[in-house]
């Protein structure tokens, strides 16, 4: 049962540790290139 | 001949070689944009993809000389690997074996995330976000795409570094040369109901060979409800979102959206509740 | 010395030959550089100007481009792995062997080869997640996602098809592993949901028909090699074609 416990908490965790790395990844894009077309 | 003549009548006469076609071809954003916006393809672009493809020729010698590629010995039917892997592309969906029978884990689901992907454009109606990264202006959108796609990258690494022998999960610091203990004690849902609730197994109808319990009709109602609920509770509370979807759209993105969600459920019904089947018929079990 | 360089120059680039073959002057103004783009089949697949910002490699990642050269790597490699290889389970696992220890530059090649399709199968699904997060496959560019998707799934299968071709214990067992899941397919698999209900047994189902037989032996060998080193190139030629094509034809998604 716990060894269970560990594989979901593992899974939630990865899961969201890989959409956060998505989503920072967007979100630091967006930003640069709206400070791109600022710098002109 | 007179139809030519018509088609041909309201098209501008005086158009190159194109057959007066490019008069009907709409002006693009960048046509509307000045010369001062626009570079050469040659060379800006076409140096890029010399360097890019330099880069990649030189990694993928470096990779090639580091790791060779493996020969285990000569295949045979006789001796079975423990554990027998798919190649790592598909492993996620061999891990979902773990928790979905093979019709589903090797077959439907995956058919559901290409039709998903396949029908992506034609559901996806917001005209911002056209060309350039943001986040801000289709958070569902981006939300929901990182989500499937983290789904799917958890579910390899799982597959490629946790899986060992009976692909039982091994954690790194564990001895992965020993069998650990087959954990059984998964039971299926309408067991679980039957029992809580104190109902009989005597099958209120036959059909054939399918024996209908009360608690066989509640998980076709669980499971049912799951998608009912799930399907009206944004055309209730959202009628502006369904409004600028419609019907169809709407239907098919909520189809997708639920049953992707329906994966990581059933994975945590089984992990932390032991539910083995969630719906039991005797052709299917999901 | 100089004036001798000039003048070779001038001799061979101003022979009837050359000037057949090269449309164009050297590309060191803006009139020649248009034209090597107009002139050239593989540039061709690209414009001849681009907007600044499509440039920047933060906004593409070269992905497509990078996918589309590692193609191009395996079938150069692969042309050279076919020479050494016969797809006869008596032999295919010998001949893997000797390209490591007998060939010359065997290994590399075949190195080479694994790496650039595993280095594709990723690389197609960046270029994806990247297309998706720019809203690229947004209208006019709907169709060209869908063929995108083919294009995921040919790579996929194709991947997998040259997996078994080494003929070891790795390439079977992990070929059996995916054909167990064909053998679940609803209606038309042996093991399916209303498979068996519909007359489908070991040696008449969608397994069957993949692997030419009941276990992966000798039919699946040759199925896979064919498929592999023949049809679904031709499949991924023609709807590479049909991608690079429409990317140009359709217009841009957006303000690039």
């Amino acid at each position: 049962m716990s060894d269970r416990l560990g594989i979901g908490i593992f899974l939630t965790v990865g899961t969201l540790v890989i959409m956060g790395l998505f989503l920072g990844a967007t979100i630091w894009l967006e930003n640069s290139f709206k400070k791109d077309k600022q710098k002109k | 001949m007179a139809e030519k003549e018509t088609t041909l009548g309201t098209l501008p006469k005086r158009d190159g070689n194109s057959g007066g076609l490019a008069a009907l071809i709409k002006k693009s954003a960048s046509d509307k944009m000045g010369p001062e916006d626009h570079v050469l393809v040659w060379p800006n672009l076409v140096y890029i993809e010399l360097i890019s493809m330099l880069f990649a020729t030189a990694l993928l010698l470096f990779l090639s000389l580091i790791s060779p590629a493996p020969l285990e010995e000569l295949a045979s039917s006789d001796t079975t690997p423990n554990p027998t892997k798919a190649p790592w592309y598909f492993l996620g969906l061999q891990e979902l074996l773990v928790y979905f029978d093979p019709w589903l884990a090797g077959v439907v689901l995956p058919s559901l995330i290409i039709v998903g992907l396949v029908l992506l454009p034609y559901i996806d109606p917001n005209p911002k976000g056209k060309g350039y990264y943001t986040f801000s202006e289709r958070k569902f959108a981006v939300l929901g795409f990182c989500f499937g796609l983290a789904l799917w990258y958890i579910l390899i690494v799982i597959g490629v570094w946790f899986r060992g022998l009976d692909w039982s999960w091994y954690w790194p610091w564990e001895n992965w040369h020993h069998h650990k203990p087959i954990t059984g004690g998964l039971v299926d849902l309408e067991v679980i109901i039957g029992k809580t609730l104190g109902m009989s197994d005597t099958p209120l109808v036959t059909l054939g060979r399918y024996g209908v319990t009360i608690a066989n009709l509640i998980t076709w109602a669980l499971f049912l409800g799951y998608y009912a609920i799930g399907f009206s509770v944004p055309f209730l509370t959202m009628r502006k979102f369904y409004n600028t979807l419609g019907f169809v759209r709407y239907n098919l993105m909520m189809f997708m959206f639920l049953s992707m969600l329906g994966v990581p459920l059933k994975i945590f019904l089984r992990l932390l509740a032991n539910v083995k089947y969630v719906l039991v018929t005797p052709w299917f079990k999901i | 010395m100089n004036k001798l360089l000039d003048q070779i120059r001038e001799n061979v680039t101003q022979t009837q030959v050359w000037k057949s073959i090269f449309r164009h002057g050297f590309p060191s103004n803006d009139a020649n550089r248009a034209l090597v783009m107009f002139s050239n089949v593989i540039l061709h697949l690209h414009p001849v100007r681009v907007r600044r910002g499509a440039l920047k490699i933060k906004f593409t990642w070269c992905l497509g481009g990078l996918t589309f050269f590692f193609f191009v790597m395996l079938a150069v490699t692969g042309v050279f792995l076919m020479f050494y290889y016969v797809p006869d389970t008596r032999r295919a696992y010998n001949d893997i062997k000797d390209l490591g220890t007998v060939i010359y530059f065997g290994s590399l090649f075949r190195n080479l080869h694994r790496w650039s399709a595993h280095a594709m199968v990723f690389s197609v699904w960046m270029h994806m997640t990247r297309v998706f997060l720019t809203g690229s496959y947004k209208p006019p560019r709907e169709f060209n996602w869908v063929v995108g998707v083919i294009l995921l799934v040919v790579t996929l299968v194709m991947s997998w098809t040259g997996y078994l071709l080494p003929w070891d214990q790795l390439a079977l067992w992990a070929v059996t592993v995916g054909s167990k899941m064909a053998e679940a397919t609803p209606l038309v698999g042996n093991a399916g949901p209303f498979g068996p209900e519909l007359g489908m047994g070991v040696d008449n189902d969608v397994r069957f028909v993949l692997l030419g037989g009941t276990v992966v032996g000798q039919s699946a060998l040759l199925r896979f090699y064919v498929l592999h080193c023949l049809g679904l190139p031709l499949v991924m030629a023609l709807f590479m074609a049909v991608h690079f094509w429409r990317i140009r034809k359709d217009g841009f998604s957006g303000p690039l």
